[in-house]
């Protein structure tokens, strides 16, 4: 009875100290990726982003409603703008009388957040399934590159547009709905293909001789072993995503909600109400989105220099 | 033989993803588009709705609606198979079979997407090269930021920007859509056009793509406007592309030139433009030969929305004509086309890698 209660001691005592070098392991990835101006620029721009998040989450009120103003409903150019008017905030203001500034700090809000939970649950469920086809392999590993195969044969916003098709709604859960259905495909292919070189490692064996069961090798040894170009994946894919929500926004997606403060609906919204009288309409999100994709473009190649030497350049 | 070999295992391997996709378009075209015709033909007024109704008889008969799913997708195939794709309601006012409205907006999206492949590629590998050899001077920094740019901005947003630039310098400039309907007309240009039962729809002759067709024809008025409404399209794809080429230039030039034989070459003096072409450029292309397919890839997506935004008549315009107007012929035959293309866009790259390489296992 006394060994076992030692032998948990010790187990718990290992777990403290493994916590202890992660930790310590992630501040020496972010002191590596610090190293790197573009890397640093970018990381400094994404939490520049997060702040606007925060700042839009807990201080704004109606942070999910664009405020229209239909007593003056005609965009007015922003104060810097040549013959512009001090009307609206300092980006001016869109069809009808949305004030734009306030309109884009919105929308950064609810695309980043939705952006990242698509991102992240596909990351989750994709490595799981990729771990799972890449250890055990045979039938259910042939069937997983059969499915990503098909995915990957239709262009995404196509595949997207009859997805939606087929919901037969176009609003922004279905957007949601949608990327979650298609996100997992790339990280299961990702982490299969790493767990199949990992699987053959030696520690994988101890393990193995040690009496660990399947599901303990897999979720314990191999799977914390093939992150790293995953966590790569996920920053380079936020981008990505960010710009999908704004596209499929764009293209009249954006049925049930036509004040949803969105990217990709506000540059609807400009192009649809005259985008050659109005151009501010239009440059304050897209430039809003091309900074975050920029930024985060950064810190993916960033991430991947300093998480897998093997792939510099 | 053995690139036979690789290419019959590669063509196996295409059916059960061609199987996987058509399954998909299926449950397209039925989960939604019989129904729809049923919850159409469905009101109050017609009494009870179910299966026997008689007025739903000649759906349920063309669908095989009383069959098992899997019979259901049996017929599906055999229809895929002899040419019967369904009909789409939103191509062309008043319908059209989908298999028509692909043969005639699919050659203005290829025409599209090669011009912008061939311009990228055009720019993309010298620029590359220059940025390579100039590894961290001011050349391959504006490089490296012109591809970072390129790559991260939105495909809609810059076809709207560069939109802008033309009205602000050139005012005056018709520039969306595939032609100005001012400049050609079905009387005096026939072979432009396909008589759709009272409406012209652009179809030129012979080769489908307006711009080559005018050449042939000595239109040379046309020929300008066709190649002026082409520059914008081209301009946003090429700009969204040119990126991901540079990059694979640079890099794979920035490799080679780190191996071994490229030493050797240096050492044995020969002169730098012989080193830098068939020593290090002919090895650094090899991957971004394969790049091309994954570029069609990005660029059938990226169709989708510039079309969209400059009412270029190809089939991502369609895409997005039909998911707007709920027209299940049209989303199911843009999908497959979609589909079939880059797939065989893509085996064609593999193929045509290993090709080039012969230390590729086959």
């Amino acid at each position: 009875m006394s060994t076992v209660t030692v032998r948990r001691g010790e187990t718990a005592r290992f777990d403290m100290s493994g916590w202890r070098r992660r930790l310590q392991e992630y501040w020496l990835t972010l002191r590596l990726l610090m190293k790197s101006p573009p890397a640093a620029a970018g990381l400094i721009i994404v939490l520049g982003y997060l702040g606007i998040v925060i700042y839009d989450q807990f201080f704004v009120a109606h942070n999910d409603l664009m405020v229209p103003n239909f007593s003056d409903p005609f965009p007015k150019a922003p104060f810097w703008w040549p013959g512009g008017t001090a009307a609206g905030g300092w980006m001016g203001t869109t069809y009808p009388g949305i004030d734009l500034g306030d309109a884009v700090l919105k929308a950064i809000r609810i695309d980043l957040i939705y952006s990242t939970f698509v991102v992240l649950v596909g990351a989750a469920v994709g490595s799981l399934i990729g771990v799972f086809a890449g250890f055990r392999g045979g039938f259910f590993d042939e069937a997983l590159m059969r499915v990503t195969d098909v995915t990957y044969s239709i262009p995404f916003l196509v595949f997207a547009i009859a997805v939606a098709f087929a919901l037969a709604k176009r609003d922004f859960f279905t957007i949601n709905l949608i990327l979650l259905i298609l996100w997992w495909p790339p990280y299961a292919r990702l982490v299969r293909a790493q767990s199949l070189s990992v699987k053959e490692l030696k520690f994988v064996e101890a393990a193995r001789a040690a009496g660990a069961s399947d599901a303990r090798i897999m979720v314990r040894h191999v799977l914390p072993n093939t992150l790293a170009p995953v966590f790569v994946q996920i920053s380079l894919d936020l981008g990505v995503v960010t710009q999908i929500f704004a596209a499929l926004e764009f293209i009249g997606f954006n049925a049930g909600n036509l004040f949803l403060p969105e990217l990709g609906n506000l540059i609807n919204i400009g192009w649809t109400s005259g985008f050659r009288s109005y151009p501010w309409t239009i440059l304050a999100p897209g430039i809003a989105l091309l900074i975050f994709t920029v930024a985060v473009n950064l810190l993916g190649d960033g991430l991947r220099d300093v998480l897998d030497p093997r792939a510099r350049r | 033989m053995r690139l036979i070999l690789y290419v019959v295992r590669r063509l196996l391997i295409l059916i059960p993803t061609l199987l996987g996709v058509t399954i998909i378009t299926f449950t397209l075209s039925h989960a939604f588009g019989p129904n729809l015709a049923i919850a159409v033909y469905c009101t109050p007024k017609l009494g009870a709705c179910d299966i026997d109704n008689p007025l739903l008889q000649p759906i349920v008969q063309q669908f095989h609606l009383r069959d098992p799913v899997p019979v259901q997708y049996f017929y599906y195939m055999r229809g895929l198979l002899s040419g019967d794709w369904g009909y789409t309601t939103s191509a062309i006012k008043g319908g059209m079979p989908v298999t028509q409205a692909i043969s005639i907006f699919f050659p203005q999206t290829v025409e599209l997407a090669i011009a912008a492949t061939v311009f990228a590629t055009l720019v993309g590998v010298p620029t590359g090269t220059v940025s390579a050899l100039r590894k961290d001077k001011l050349p391959d920094h504006a490089t490296r930021i012109f591809a970072l740019v390129g790559y991260s901005i939105p495909f809609f947003w810059l076809a709207l920007l560069l939109q802008i630039l033309a009205i602000t310098l050139m005012p005056g400039w018709e520039i969306t859509g595939g032609y100005s309907p001012s400049s050609i007309s079905p009387s005096t240009e026939p072979w432009a056009f396909v008589d759709l039962g009272g409406t012209y729809q652009l179809f030129s002759q012979p080769t489908h793509f307006l711009v080559l067709d005018a050449a042939f024809h000595g239109s040379w008025a046309v020929f300008l406007d066709a190649l002026k409404h082409l520059i914008l399209p081209t301009a946003t794809l090429t700009i969204g592309i040119l990126g991901v080429i540079l990059r694979m230039v640079r890099s794979g030039m920035v490799d080679s030139m780190n191996q071994d034989y490229v030493r050797t070459a240096w050492a044995k003096g020969l002169p730098d433009w012989v080193v830098t072409r068939t020593h290090i450029r002919r090895n650094a292309l090899l991957p971004a030969a394969t790049v091309i397919g994954l570029l069609f890839a990005g660029l059938l997506g990226g169709v989708v929305l510039v079309e969209d935004v400059f009412a270029w008549p190809g089939i991502g315009y369609w895409a997005t004509q039909a998911v707007l107007g709920f027209d299940a012929g049209g989303i199911m035959g843009t999908t497959l086309i979609f589909a079939l293309f880059l797939v065989l866009i893509n085996l064609a790259a593999d193929v045509m890698y290993a090709y080039l390489d012969p230390r590729i296992s086959l």
